[in-house]
């Protein structure tokens, strides 16, 4: 498999653990925000790989694309939005903590 | 072609593809029909801008000492086990001719600003998800 899409399968996979086992994922509000959030990553990553300030190597790809954007960059977002969602709420004073 | 001499000029070495193929670098950026190196550093900055305006105004206690626990873990996280990775292993490269520079192995001074604009961009997003919902903030 190719080290890009094995890295973001294994660190999006953690994330959705850590964010199940917190309770993240029982709540609406992560997946309302985690949505809009994909959907703003699709935009700013199709300018990113469109101009190209960002380029890959095809052989690090799944292939799976949506046009020039790898799904690889989708994972990356999604798993970036869990991780900060992660660290505000532990960051939470201990009072307000569920 | 004729050479001040008189004597006509040596044909220009011809390369044989076959002996010697161009193989370009696979993931070098082809060259860009319009570069601006800075605008993509001036989006992030004014991204910032506008993301922590809008959340100082509209969701107090955003802007707090507790929005440096996702901005620090996504830094560490992303910037060492995806950009400096996959710089170093070739995954991706940055175009150097939108970015400011690019540092070894490969990593434009642009990224660690567009991977704290994303954690706070996130935490904007989930409060006011919350918000809406009418959810807990913690």
């Amino acid at each position: 498999m190719p080290e890009y899409t094995a890295t973001t399968i294994v660190v999006l996979a953690l994330t959705l653990l850590v964010a199940g086992r917190r309770g993240l994922l029982r709540r609406r509000s992560t997946w309302l925000a985690a949505g809009i959030f994909s959907a703003v990553t699709i935009v700013a990553d199709l300018v990113l790989t469109g101009l190209p300030i960002v380029t890959y190597d095809p052989a690090q790809l799944s292939g799976l694309m949506i046009g020039p954007m790898p799904i690889e960059d989708l994972g990356y977002g999604v798993a970036l939005f869990l991780l900060a969602a992660i660290a505000w709420d532990a960051a939470a004073p201990r009072s307000r903590r569920r | 072609m004729i050479a001040a001499s008189g004597q006509p000029a040596p044909a220009p070495a011809e390369v044989d593809e076959r002996v010697a193929p161009h193989e370009p670098d696979p993931v070098r950026p082809p060259a860009p029909g319009v570069a601006v190196p800075g605008l993509y550093l001036l989006v992030i900055v004014g991204s910032i801008a506008g993301v922590s305006l809008l959340a100082w105004q509209h969701l107090p206690g955003t802007l707090s000492r507790r929005l440096l626990a996702p901005i620090a873990l996504v830094l560490v996280v992303f910037l060492l086990v995806f950009d400096g990775l996959g710089a170093a292993r070739g995954w991706f490269a940055s175009n150097d001719a939108w970015v400011i520079a690019i540092v070894p192995p490969g990593i434009p001074p642009e990224e660690p600003l567009l991977l704290a604009f994303l954690a706070l961009f996130s935490v904007v997003l989930l409060r006011a998800a919350r918000r809406l919902l009418g959810e807990d903030d913690a």
